[in-house]
């Protein structure tokens, strides 16, 4: 349709043939020419430099003294390097580092775990059922999908304060669980799956369980993978609400814990750089090797929107 | 039924329906605890504890606190102490949080100005029992520092010190300027001379912060109470900051500006890195944030006397770190007896504290040879007659922080009418100071 | 009644459910769901009407007593001498100056980004990873990194500048219009390579016959663009955008740890105030009442950006 759209003069028609021969065929391979491609690069590196200089700059500052750390003009390999940045942060109970990064490991990982076993559950007889309340149930998923998050805030302090759970990785793992995002997704998923596969299993004896565990589940590995990505994501970045539930230093995750290093690092500029680069650093790295599964998760979330 | 077995049982529930607990919570008030303080002797001498303090002290005070709970567990090495300090922004949110939870550390530090509030919130505890079992008397303690804590006829918090708004004067500024090091203004007419002939000098001598709402907020109270006036009626119902005494003060720190003295849009830290670079005479600031910052600048010279009156009589601002005991939902005889031993011990030692930079509260120590020997400490020291604190009214750390000292801000920024500036605070800070009375005054 | 329900299921179950032992009972699908709705009552269907039922009290977390004040906390937020009003219409303007500045600089940089990475070349994976790279950090890292970065005497920023003969500091952090340069450019750099990931996506679901259509009609590559790219990713777009318009009008982190809503509140975003009345000042009932005015707001813009782009399709 948007093509009928575009000028159809006939003198640019043949523009293709025009063109000499070896041009033509570097366009074959890349759809552009010398000057393009090194255009393109430019631009690429461009970009690069721009989000990985304040990177290479965070660990190069971790290694400084203070008095090099806001030396102008500015210095990139630290004159006189030092792990002291390190050392002092490392020497504070207050900023148990590791201890962040390992709760927000937990967190995430539970957290995860826990939305993709009841989206999937929930989504499953959504999908591949019919019950009484079925229409009820999937409208009101639905309709939270548009209601921000930030509205339960308040009634959620007081419920996750009345179970206990101030100050324990529970605030942080169950509240946000129950992801309507995940069950919305999941049902297109499962109602895309074709029936025949469950028949056959009916027809062998299996139960609805068993056929959900046994023939549905497998099915759906990459959609799995795409909300568990995208709930680790969120989970890991979440910022607002852990700042708020949890109290002592040795149950912040690294977020929270990380904004503590503000105040009381505040012109310590070697020491709050080592102390998010200890948390960015293993994430990094991490990154570099399954960037592929979480780019093309994130990617497939958009596609169904 | 206490906290405690409140989160058992909802904890036991919770497994089995949440959704029903839910919304039978989201109908009923946190029960804090209502047990009373236990008797306890002075010196704890029971099985080993470790207590947790809370405070806000993460500048260059926290170290110095470490060093003497490290020096209190050596002498008592059966009490062991964990401290944590978090932004004290950070620390008014968890810590009353916490207390209701069930999760309260086993005592805190606190501001003067935050302890009605916290009283009233019941997050604290009453220690008139424990007064004499830490050894405090009246006798020690200038008036308003006595009196400060003291809410609905208890005690609920013990002084530590205080940190008197104070005049930092950068000395080679001075001299360069042809001024007189050794003898910092004390009245108006010394102070704008002095800035006259600092601007003569091609020097903008005192940088007023405007940007940081806090430190200019301060100045003004300081300038307020010497102009003759006060914040709030004495119910704390009504602002009353806006009569003439205010328009006054909020003129002159704006006549700042205007002579060219300050610059304009600065902030607290513009403030003192000018002061450290030479380039700005006079910061007004507390003991406990500069001393030991500005006393960490290679070369710079410099010094402290009281606050200058500008107005008609003296009065500086001031704040005091209070030590509190955080409400328990059962109070274990041992740590309570060990959090007063503490407390005993370090209101007795509190000269150690003052290297951090606020003076002692008790006079006797700050009267000692021991502060003397601290240069800055002492020069402060001298202007503790004239301090003043916030009144003790629930809520009123909300009312100057939200409403008077973004006010004062902005009428630095704009350089607007003072006047109208202070009465749109006014109605303000009354519509809140009555919305506070009334929610407080139901608890 | 149950039992005639699940009869009506696909063709395939009800051929199977006359036969089958193992037919479903009526409750399995309710045994599903449990899990999903035990979580979901509580912390979504409970707390959506519990916290309307708040706002409708001045409910204080310490106090015992929480007299209901039927509408009085909304009536607050639109009285223009109550401070409450003014402090909250100033931070629901903090915010939305952001969505203005940061969504369209959202919406075209990454879409720029993808169409660069969309072309074929080596090295194309590395990279898109290192453009998606800063998004893993998480705001907390970001916010450290770019205080320091961006910090008015010290910064490296503004050390580069003044080799490039700025002699004034530039107050990044701490005077407009600098702090909404500064949030918008950090937002920007730290969420630039999630939207492009999903343009990508898009992208490469755009037929080539389209594009070879237009080529073969003498389309250049921005009437490509704007002829083919842009109609075809319309679904993705939208989804972009209404993503986008939630993630900036939620904005918190930024504000939190690189200005602290400096100078003199004018960057504290609504979702600051809210969190700063509700979980530090513990006035909950005020705080929910905040939540729910912004939270139709958002539900009406999102509605019209759906109502908006849908009739522009048809």
């Amino acid at each position: 349709m948007a093509t009928t759209v575009v000028p159809t003069g006939s003198t640019t028609r043949p523009a293709a043939t025009r063109q000499p021969a070896a041009r033509r065929l570097r366009d074959e391979a890349t759809g552009r020419g010398v000057v393009g491609t090194l255009l393109l690069y430019a631009m690429l590196l461009i970009l690069s430099v721009l989000i990985l200089a304040p990177l290479l700059w965070m660990l190069s500052t971790s290694f400084k003294t203070t008095g090099d750390a806001t030396a102008l003009p500015p210095e990139w390999i630290p004159p006189t390097p030092t792990v002291e940045g390190y050392t002092r942060l490392f020497a504070d109970a207050q900023a148990p580092l590791l201890r962040w990064l390992g709760n927000s490991v937990l967190v995430g990982v539970l957290h995860t775990v826990l939305v993709l076993a009841t989206a999937s559950a929930a989504a499953y007889p959504l999908a591949r059922m019919r019950f009484p309340g079925r229409r009820l149930i999937f409208a009101l998923i639905i309709a939270t999908l548009f209601v921000p998050g930030f509205v339960f805030l308040m009634p959620n302090y007081l419920i996750v304060d009345g179970l206990g759970w101030l100050d324990s990785v529970w605030a942080l793992v169950v509240p946000g669980a129950a992801s309507a995002f995940g069950v919305f997704f999941l049902v297109q998923f499962f109602q895309s799956l074709p029936a025949e596969l469950e028949e056959a299993a009916l027809i062998d004896g299996a139960n609805r369980w068993q056929i959900f565990v046994r023939v549905v589940l497998p099915l759906s590995r990459a959609p799995l993978a795409t909300l568990g990505l995208l709930s680790f994501l969120g989970s890991w970045n979440d910022f607002l609400w852990p700042l708020y539930v949890l109290f002592n230093p040795e149950q912040l995750t690294l977020p929270a814990g990380l904004a503590t290093l503000r105040g009381a690092y505040a012109t310590d500029f070697p020491a709050v750089m080592a102390g998010a680069a200890i948390a960015s650093v293993p994430v990094l790295i991490l990154f570099a090797f399954v960037q592929r599964y979480v780019i093309a998760g994130v990617a497939r979330s958009g596609l169904k929107g | 039924m206490s906290t405690l077995t409140r989160r058992t049982v909802l904890r036991a529930i919770g497994a089995a329906g949440l959704a029903g607990v839910a919304a039978t919570i989201a109908g009923c008030a946190p029960t804090i605890g209502t047990a009373r303080l236990p008797r306890v002797p002075a010196a704890y001498d029971g099985p080993p504890v470790t207590l947790k303090f809370w405070n806000g002290l993460t500048g260059g005070d926290g170290p110095v606190m470490r060093t003497l709970i490290d020096e209190f567990t050596r002498e008592h090495p059966h009490i062991g102490i964990d401290m944590y300090a978090l932004p004290w922004g950070d620390f008014y949110q968890k810590f009353p949080a916490a207390v209701t939870s069930g999760l309260a550390p086993d005592f805190a530090l606190m501001h003067n100005f935050q302890v009605a509030t916290n009283a009233a919130r019941k997050v604290i505890m009453p220690v008139d029992d424990v007064l004499e079992t830490v050894g405090l008397v009246e006798s020690d303690y200038l008036p308003v520092v006595w009196g400060s804590g003291v809410y609905r006829d208890q005690r609920w918090s013990l002084p530590l010190d205080m940190w008197p708004d104070s005049l930092f004067y950068n000395r080679r500024v001075l001299e360069q300027a042809g001024l007189d090091p050794d003898a910092p203004p004390t009245d108006r007419a010394a102070y704008e001379h002095a800035l006259d002939a600092l601007a003569s000098a091609g020097v903008q001598g005192h940088w007023l912060p405007a940007v940081d709402p806090q430190g200019v907020g301060r100045g003004f109270d300081s300038l307020l109470w010497q102009f003759g006036g006060e914040h709030y009626d004495s119910a704390g119902r009504a602002a009353t900051f806006g009569a003439q005494a205010g328009v006054d003060a909020l003129t002159w720190q704006q006549s700042l500006i205007r002579a060219g003295w300050s610059p304009r849009n600065v902030s607290g830290s513009d403030a003192s890195m000018a002061f450290k670079n030479d380039q700005n005479a006079f910061l007004w600031g507390g003991p406990g944030a500069l001393i030991n910052d500005l006393g960490s600048v290679d070369g710079l010279d410099w010094d402290v006397a009281p606050l200058p009156r500008i107005g008609g009589g003296r009065a500086a601002f001031s704040g005091s770190h209070q030590f509190v005991v955080a409400r328990q939902p059962r109070f274990d005889a041992d740590r309570l007896a060990a959090v007063v031993t503490f407390l005993g011990w370090i209101l007795a030692n509190s000269i150690g504290w003052a290297t951090a930079g606020p003076v002692p509260a008790r006079m006797p120590i700050l009267d000692s040879p021991e502060l003397a020997e601290l240069t800055a400490q002492s020069h402060v020291a001298e202007g503790v007659e004239h301090i003043r604190f916030y009144p003790l009214v629930p809520g009123i750390a909300e009312v100057q922080t939200t409403i008077l000292y973004p006010a004062i801000g902005d009428a630095l920024l704009s350089l607007g009418d003072p006047r109208a500036a202070l009465e749109t605070a006014t109605t303000q800070a009354s519509f809140l100071l009555q919305e506070n009375a009334e929610k407080y005054g139901r608890a | 009644m149950t039992a005639t329900a699940v009869r009506a299921t696909t063709t395939a179950a009800v051929a199977t459910t006359a036969v089958s032992p193992s037919r479903p009972r009526p409750w399995t699908p309710y045994l599903f769901l449990a899990p999903f709705l035990l979580i979901f009552g509580t912390f979504v269907l409970v707390p959506a009407v519990s916290g309307l039922w708040m706002s409708l009290h001045n409910w204080d977390f310490f106090l015992p007593d929480r007299p209901f004040v039927g509408l009085q906390n909304y009536v607050d937020l639109f009285t223009p001498d109550a401070l409450v009003a003014q402090q909250f219409w100033e931070s629901m303007r903090a915010t939305g100056l952001f969505v203005v500045l940061s969504v369209p600089l959202l919406m075209a940089i990454p879409l720029g980004l993808a169409l660069l990475l969309n072309q074929r070349f080596r090295g194309r994976t590395f990279f898109r990873a290192v453009f998606f790279a800063p998004y893993v950090l998480g705001v907390s890292v970001v916010g450290l990194l770019w205080q320091y970065l961006l910090n008015g005497n010290t910064g490296l920023v503004n050390g580069y500048l003044a080799e490039l003969g700025v002699t004034e500091a530039v107050p990044w952090l701490t005077a407009t219009p600098w702090v909404w340069v500064s949030l918008v450019g950090v937002t920007v750099w730290w969420t630039m390579g999630f939207n492009s990931v999903v343009y990508l996506a898009g992208l490469q679901n755009v037929d080539e016959a389209l594009y070879d259509a237009a080529k073969v009609d003498g389309a250049n590559r921005w009437q490509q663009l704007v002829h083919v790219t842009i109609p075809q990713l319309r679904p993705v777009i939208l989804f972009v955008l209404t993503m986008t318009v939630l993630a900036s009008a939620n904005m918190f982190g930024q504000s939190y740890l690189l200005t602290a809503g400096n100078p003199s509140n004018e960057t504290r975003t609504a979702i600051m105030f809210i969190a700063e009345v509700g979980l530090e000042q513990f006035r909950m009932g005020l705080a929910a009442a905040m939540s729910y005015l912004l939270a139709l707001l958002l539900i009406a813009v999102s509605a019209l950006n759906f109502l908006f782009l849908r009739q522009k399709e048809s």
